[in-house]
């Protein structure tokens, strides 16, 4: 019960499960498939690759910048060593400091010395240090003079180390970034005072402003808008500090520490141990930059250059956007195309779908209208095609049909007709029937009487026949095989003694059987007795030619033309003579003597019927009787009974062969064999004829 | 099949080529020329071994430019002019991209017109006495101003005005003394003796005898190699302590030490650009690697570290220029900078010389060094002396030249 529901179920809902599986849904997912990973990847190629571009030129612009700072830089310190180097070698200067080792004392003489010569070398300040590291003389600073900068005060401070190297090293250098608060940031020259003798006589000292520095820094050029260049000094080895103010760090310098330990300073500290390289980090606004840093080894500070990212990769964000729109263009295209191209399959299929089911649903008259010149089209002409044969097959198999069925009305109508017609016969047939039964009725009892009267004949026509005992007194032995036909025979035989050792056996064969052949068995017999008894004539020949007369005779066969009669085998037997006389009217008879079989023929003409010769005489055989004989004289019923395996006649000469064969049995035993071998032969066919077998011996 | 084939074939080919073509450019070949042999081989073997360490220790990193570096090692046999030919073994047979080496400035003159004739490229670790910028040598080691004035003026300021040099007899130190005499004059201090001995003699006896009679405040001290040995035991042997005369010396390091009376030479005073007590966390490292790998016995000094820090200098010019070509890396040299064991050095643009950290010290029981006075940054490096011109320096050097009869060493009649 569940399954045609099933199935039901599955039909109805193919339509919509199938969204899957249809053409559109399918192309475009393949579309979308084979398009999207490519264009993703192609975009995002495109755009790593354009950052990596903009990142390497960026970082290559800031390292050129760098590079030129740096430059800058040095070329300022080259600049300074050889102004104070140059300052030193000056007379006034190494005279004044030789007075001044003579006599500590200063006068204003030797300050306004040194302030005119601070001025036009503008530096910030210019002192005169002896060997021993007092400051003798000042040009500005005022509070310095007097200064031993070998006291501890001043030992490890950048200016107190400056002296001691220029005055160990004997060459001008330059010193760290002063800490000192009341000279933030500054920078000290100290470069060695030798006199005219070149010895050696004390250190001359500049001081230099430390917005120098950041004049040579703060070069914008090549920087966008948010570009930077930081000078980064170290303090400590965990802390250092800003060396200049920038754009974006206008009151840093020397203000700001930036911790060393910090993990997105790592380029700092590492600049600052020496390492110069570059890359992407996070700076101090915790701005995600492109920066470059090296060392700037007379400054024993760090410099990075430095671009926000955003800035450089605004020109990548321009791509991106522009990557993006085109990716969303494309997508659209690439549906809208998968959309064009499966409607342009799935429509004219959907057409054919929709045409086929009209046909299969009968309608065979129209053809599909498809548009496309390709496979589909193709397929439509041949769909169309295919319809219209399939239309004019059936609009045959309908004449077909039609014609069939006008046939078959016919037929109908014909059989129906037939119908009545026997319907009428059988009432006819019933009619008839009962009135053939009456007809039986009537007929059976008319055959009962008929047979009755028949039996009753019989028993007359056996009372003619001649008995037993009379042939035996003359016959030795003898048997008779009379088996009517229809119970009267047309087959007789006839016997007379004439005389003690004469004696007349006729064998007869009356034309016809059944009554007609018995009438004519009595005529036979009278006519015979007439002959024979009346007339005493006892030759065999005459007796059948008298015979024949008396037929004709007696059935006035001149006049009617009848053709009655009968054909009659007769022997006269004498004894004395020891001869048998024989003739015969077409029949014949066997003697048997010894083993000597004789089968004697009879004339040809029989008794009665038609007469054209003038006189009929038969012919007479005579046989002499030397031995004991045995005669047969039969009817032609015997040999001509059908029967057998085959059904045919049994034949005279199969019959004179049997005879021959038994002659030598008793004649009750011949006519055993004989009546066994009748009725095996003639089985289950009808006796044709009346059969009469005749046997006699004669033992002499 | 017949396209399978070929496809094979050229795959074969492809493959063959890459394959040939990696094996070429694996590996950078650098020479190392020290004195393996000889009198220097005290000295130079030690050299050589930090040179190798440093070529390690890059190779361990990932090497130079993804390559490994492969060290062709050459001994010098302490002899100025088989140096010479070794040096143009290495350039023209081995075709190595650079040379780390040479410790006596007889070895490095000789080797020089070699490195200028090939425009190839001498790392010369060893502190020198100047007069020198050969355009195809880079001094890492101390150039008179990083060392000998210093420590010369220093000894003026704190340990008297009566000098007494003494020194081996070749270049260097007849150069140093030159350059010490004339600070002195222009000090105004007294020199009372400046003595000389054949290198690797030990015939101290006549210069102690001029040391008792002139009785120094100082002796300044030039000696190389294992003359040292005798002098100062000769020395002590005089009845000289330093607390005496103090003695100055600027070719004993602490490696020297090892083979010298420690005990002997206690509160003598030398003047480097590294001693191993050196306080850094690059130090301590360096230090502790070094014995790791050549025994604890053994100990770091200038030189040493000078060797060391060469192979780290040449490796940063390696990377910044991206190629070996000597014409870019010397380009680059003067860019780079390291983080050494004695402090940061750097290679001055204008004479090819390294800005380095002056240290003057005191020799303790333990052969390390107390460090008394400090520069605390790097030098500029000055090879020529301001106290002569270039030109009166040239004259200077030829004198000596072919007086030895074109040798850089009196190597004794």
């Amino acid at each position: 019960m569940g399954k045609p529901r099933k199935v039901k179920n599955r039909e109805k809902t193919s339509f919509f499960i199938n969204i899957r599986k249809r053409i559109a849904f399918q192309l475009l997912f393949w579309f979308l498939v084979i398009e999207f990973p490519v264009q993703v990847v192609l975009v995002y190629v495109s755009y790593q690759n354009a950052k990596n571009i903009i990142q390497e030129d960026a970082i290559n612009n800031l390292s050129a910048i760098a590079e030129r700072q740096v430059q800058a830089i040095n070329t300022f310190f080259q600049q300074n060593l050889k102004d104070a180097e140059l300052l030193a070698t000056i007379p006034d200067i190494h005279q004044t400091t030789e007075a001044l080792r003579e006599d500590s004392l200063t006068d204003s003489t030797q300050r306004k010395l040194l302030q005119k010569y601070r001025e036009s070398f503008g530096f910030k300040d210019v002192w005169i240090v002896m060997p021993q590291g007092k400051i003798a003389l000042t040009a500005s600073d005022s509070s310095m003079q007097g200064q031993i900068l070998k006291h501890e005060q001043w030992k490890n401070t950048a200016i107190g180390r400056v002296f001691e190297r220029a005055n160990i090293l004997l060459q001008a250098d330059f010193s760290d970034f002063s800490m000192r608060n009341a000279s933030k940031g500054e920078l000290y020259i100290a470069t060695p005072i030798r006199n005219t003798q070149k010895r050696f006589v004390g250190v001359l000292m500049v001081a230099l402003d430390r917005l120098v520095i950041e004049q040579v820094m703060n070069d914008y050029t090549g920087l966008g808008k948010t570009g930077e260049s930081l000078l980064i000094t170290k303090i400590n080895p965990k802390e250092s500090i800003f060396a200049n103010n920038t754009r974006h760090a206008t009151k840093a310098a020397f203000k700001k520490n930036i911790s060393l330990a910090n993990k997105n300073q790592q380029g700092i500290a590492q600049a600052l141990q020496g390492k110069s390289g570059s890359g992407i980090i996070q700076d101090y606004r915790d701005k995600e930059v492109f920066a470059r840093w090296v060392y700037v080894p007379s400054l024993r500070s760090a410099l990075i250059v430095k671009l926000d990212t955003s800035e450089a990769f605004a020109a990548v964000q321009v791509l991106r956007d522009i990557l993006g729109v085109i990716v969303l263009i494309t997508l659209t295209l690439v549906v809208l195309a998968a959309f064009s191209i499966a409607s342009s399959f799935s429509k004219p299929i959907r057409q054919l779908t929709a045409f086929a089911r009209q046909v299969a649903a009968g309608k065979l008259d129209e053809s599909v209208k498809i548009k496309s010149e390709n496979e589909i089209g193709e397929l439509a002409s041949a769909f169309n095609l295919m319809v219209k044969n399939l239309k004019e097959s059936r609009d045959s198999l309908q004449d077909y049909a039609q014609n069939l069925e006008e046939k078959v009305a016919e037929r109908t109508e014909e059989l129906q007709a037939m119908n009545e017609e026997i319907n009428q016969s059988n009432e006819e047939l019933s009619t008839t029937l009962d009135f053939v039964n009456r007809q039986k009725a009537e007929i059976e009892k008319n055959s009962e009487n008929m047979l009755a009267s028949l039996n009753y004949a019989k028993r007359i026509q056996e009372a003619y026949l001649p008995s037993d005992e009379k042939i035996r007194q003359l016959f030795t032995d003898f048997f008779v095989m009379l088996m009517p036909r229809d119970v009267v025979s047309g087959d007789f035989y006839w016997f007379h003694q004439v005389s003690a050792h004469e004696g007349i056996l006729a064998v007869g064969d009356c034309t016809g059987h059944g009554v007609p052949g018995a009438f004519m068995s009595i005529l036979g017999n009278d006519i015979l007795n007439s002959i024979i008894i009346q007339d005493q004539c006892t030759e065999v020949d005459t007796i059948l030619n008298h015979l024949h007369q008396g037929v004709r005779t007696s059935l006035r066969q001149k006049e009617t033309g009848s053709r009655d009669g009968m054909d009659i085998s007769i022997i006269k037997l004498d004894l004395k003579d020891k001869s048998l006389h024989f003739a015969g009217a077409q029949s014949s008879m066997i003697l048997i003597q010894e083993d000597r079989h004789y089968y004697i023929k009879g004339s040809k003409m029989g008794i009665g019927g038609v007469q054209r010769e003038k006189e009929r005489i038969f012919e007479k055989h005579i046989f002499p009787l030397l031995t004991d004989t045995t005669v047969y004289m039969y009817s032609d019923g015997f040999q001509d009974q059908f029967g057998g395996e085959i059904g045919r006649k049994f034949l005279g000469k199969r019959f004179r062969n049997l005879l021959y064969d038994i002659h030598q049995k008793s004649m009750e035993a011949q006519h055993k064999v004989l009546r066994q071998t009748f009725d095996d032969w003639s089985k289950d066919q009808k006796q044709l004829d009346d059969v009469l077998v005749l046997g006699a011996k004669i033992c002499i | 099949m017949k396209k399978k084939y070929i496809e094979y074939v050229y795959c074969v080919i492809i493959l063959g080529f890459l394959v040939g073509c990696q094996q070429k450019q694996e590996i950078i070949k650098v020479g190392v020329l020290h004195s393996l042999s000889g009198t220097m081989a005290i000295s130079e073997k030690a050299v050589a071994d930090a040179t190798l360490m440093a070529i390690e220790e890059i190779n361990a990193k990932g090497g130079l430019l993804g390559k490994k570096i492969v060290p062709v090692i050459y001994d010098g046999r302490s002899d100025a002019s088989y140096f010479a030919a070794q040096a143009e073994k290495l350039i023209s047979q081995e075709k190595v991209e650079v040379v780390f080496g040479c410790w006596t400035s007889a070895s490095r003159k000789t080797v020089k017109p070699v490195f200028e004739k090939h425009k190839h490229l001498l790392f010369y670790p060893i502190q020198y006495e100047g007069l020198e910028q050969s355009p195809n040598i880079v001094y890492t080691g101390a150039a008179p101003n990083q060392q000998i004035i210093p420590a010369t003026k220093w000894a003026f300021d704190h340990l008297g005005k009566r000098f007494f040099i003494v020194g081996s007899d070749y270049v260097f130190p007849r150069t140093a003394s030159a350059i010490i005499k004339d600070l002195l004059t222009e000090l105004g201090a007294e020199v009372v003796g400046d003595e000389y001995i054949l290198l690797g003699s030990k015939d101290v006896k006549p210069m102690i005898d001029k040391i008792v009679a002139s009785k120094p405040d100082v002796i300044l001290n030039n000696i190389n190699g294992d003359s040292n040995i005798a002098f100062f035991k000769a020395l002590r042997q005089a009845g000289i302590r330093s607390e005496d005369i103090p003695v100055f010396s600027f070719s004993i390091a602490e490696d020297e030490l090892r083979s010298l009376e420690v005990s002997q030479m206690l509160g003598d005073y030398l003047a480097w650009n590294y001693f191993q007590s050196v306080s850094s966390p690059e130090n301590e490292r360096f230090v502790k690697d070094y014995k790791a790998k050549y025994g604890e016995d053994r100990v770091t000094d200038d030189p040493i570290e000078a060797g060391y820090i060469s192979v780290y200098l040449w490796a940063e010019a390696v990377r910044e220029a991206g190629t070996t070509d000597i014409t870019e890396v010397k380009n680059q040299l003067p860019n780079g900078s390291f983080q050494a064991p004695g402090g940061l050095v750097y290679i001055d643009a204008a004479t090819q010389h390294t800005w380095k950290t002056v240290h003057i010290g005191k020799i303790q029981e333990d052969a390390q060094i107390e460090i008394i006075w400090s520069s605390h940054k790097p030098i500029r490096p000055n090879p020529f002396p301001t106290s002569r011109s270039k030109q009166e320096w040239e004259h200077f050097l030829n004198t000596l030249y072919l007086n030895w009869n074109q040798q850089w060493a009196n190597l004794g009649k």
